[in-house]
């Protein structure tokens, strides 16, 4: 199988680390080698007709601040893809929620040219889902996207292959590591702007967390679920959104007088699409403190499924890329 | 049909029995009984009872309770309330807060309500509301109703994750 890799930052990365190292797992779980073809980062780009040399990308990324020694001088992803012969596009760039940026036309020219994507990228899946679904079907194409949600906290494809034949209800969850990290230093007495700064300093948020505070990334998140779940086709712009920058440390205090902590909640059902803060009491399993992301799926049989894990992270977000890459590459095998 | 009742039983041994004992011949099924001796009554003690019953074999379980000498002074259904936990952020006072009540009365029948202000002004005061209402459709259109209301006034509206 041979991997273009759009977007060489730290989940870029992380995952051409992960590759190297569980290289021999992978061609005993695949019966094929996973490689690369090709690399680009937001100044240079690597190809290779044969394969990329993972270790010379990397060390380069370490020594130059870029992935290749070929500048892009205005080249976008696509003229560099046109160059490549490869069978998967890795979507790793950064999102872009106004317009879906360069990722949305490197989805789209992927599956138009019959590859196969899998994608970390959120903002072509909040604004375009449907229109990108639709593409990668009359394409024979194969789209996937478990690390665009939570991480490495297995929600996408347990909720559309290890639970089919269940009626998924709603879907209730934390699903940004940053607000849940400021609302539970919240709890303990810390006002809104230290918790933050604190978050800042310890790499958790942005140096601009406008993104993540304001509940754009959850809202992303559940749109994403909301079309791949429930089958609704909806984008960002429904979404009921309410971040948390308004919560004050004296509603935390009164939360706490009741029992219960405030935490950033998304969800989504048939009906719902909503990002706002929530009352949760404490022994709820939503009331987790840290950067844990949590989802609540309650079914019609099965009753109400917890599911949680690290919702960001180099090797995190890697490890949820590998394991579409290696659906496909079975998929492809049965083919 | 879930079903409270206060009695009275005379205070010797065997009358609790007495007065339970029919509720089993009925199939009815006692979630809660709660005995006070400190409300006594003419030697009578009483005796608040919780159950769910046929609602057909209610006359018949107050015929038998009078045939043994039990006193009924209340039984009726009980409503299960439905409770909308909200909190609203930024300058609220409890008579825009009871105000906003007093408009949804217009929209859906409120069984409860309980208002909670804070008394510190920092970032504005907060309001802690209970609403108690009688179906999840209620409580529905009050989360509706309420969450507009609140946006209207530009407070930040925070409800129960339950609702």
């Amino acid at each position: 199988m041979r991997v273009f890799l759009s977007g060489f930052g730290t989940v870029g990365q992380g995952l051409m680390e992960t590759v190297v190292i569980k290289k021999d797992l992978i061609r005993s779980l695949t019966g094929e080698e996973l490689v690369f073809a090709g690399a680009v980062d937001s100044k240079t780009y690597y190809i290779d007709p044969k394969e990329v040399c993972c270790f010379c990308a990397l060390g380069t990324k370490a020594s130059e601040g870029t992935v290749g020694h070929a500048k892009r001088d205005g080249k976008s992803v696509i003229d560099i893809m046109e160059q490549c012969e490869f069978d998967v596009l890795v979507e790793a760039g950064p999102t872009n929620i106004e317009d879906g940026g360069e990722g949305l036309a490197n989805i789209r020219w992927a599956l138009e040219h019959g590859k196969d994507v899998v994608t970390v990228n959120k903002g072509p899946l909040a604004l375009e889902f449907g229109a990108l679904r639709k593409l990668a079907e009359d394409n024979g194409c194969i789209l996937r996207f478990e690390g665009s949600v939570g991480g490495a906290m297995p929600i996408i494809n347990l909720c559309r292959e290890s639970l089919a034949g269940l009626r998924i209800k709603s879907i209730q969850g934390i699903f940004n590591g940053t607000c849940n990290y400021v609302l539970s230093r919240m709890d303990s007495g810390l006002p809104f702007e230290q918790a933050l700064k604190e978050a800042q300093q310890l790499g958790y948020a942005e140096a601009d967390p406008t993104y993540d505070i304001e509940g754009y990334d959850t809202a992303s998140k559940v749109v994403i679920l909301a079309n791949s779940v429930f089958g609704r086709d909806v984008t960002f712009k429904d979404v009921n959104l309410c971040g948390i920058s308004s919560v004050t440390p004296e509603a935390v205090a009164m939360a706490e007088e009741e029992g219960m902590v405030i935490r950033l909640i998304g969800e989504v059902s048939g009906t719902k699409l909503e990002v706002s803060p929530r009352l949760v009491p404490r022994n709820h399993p939503l009331a987790i403190p840290g950067t844990l992301n949590m989802a609540l799926i309650d079914t019609d049989m099965a009753g109400p499924i917890t599911v949680s894990g690290r919702g960001a992270g180099r090797k995190e977000t890697a490890a949820a890329i590998l394991s579409d890459l290696i659906a496909i590459a079975r998929q492809r095998k049965k083919e | 049909m879930l079903v409270n009742a206060d009695i009275y039983v005379k205070d010797i041994p065997g009358q609790l029995v007495s007065a339970l004992e029919p509720m089993t011949t009925l199939n009815a099924n006692i979630i809660g009984v709660v005995h006070s001796r400190e409300q006594m009554v003419s030697g009578r003690i009483a005796v608040n009872i919780t159950f769910d019953v046929d609602p057909d074999l209610i006359g018949k379980l107050k015929d038998i309770w009078i045939s043994r000498d039990v006193i009924v002074a209340n039984i009726g259904s009980v409503v299960k309330l439905h409770y909308l936990r909200f909190m609203a952020i930024g300058g609220v006072t409890a008579d825009a807060m009871q105000s906003m009540l007093d408009d949804a009365k217009a929209v859906t029948e409120i069984e409860s309500a309980d208002i909670r202000v804070s008394t510190k002004s920092a970032g504005g005061n907060t309001a802690m509301v209970t609403v108690g209402l009688r179906t999840p459709e209620a409580l529905d259109a009050l989360d509706g109703f309420v969450s507009g209301r609140c946006r209207e006034a530009g407070y930040t509206y925070i409800k129960g994750v339950e609702q």
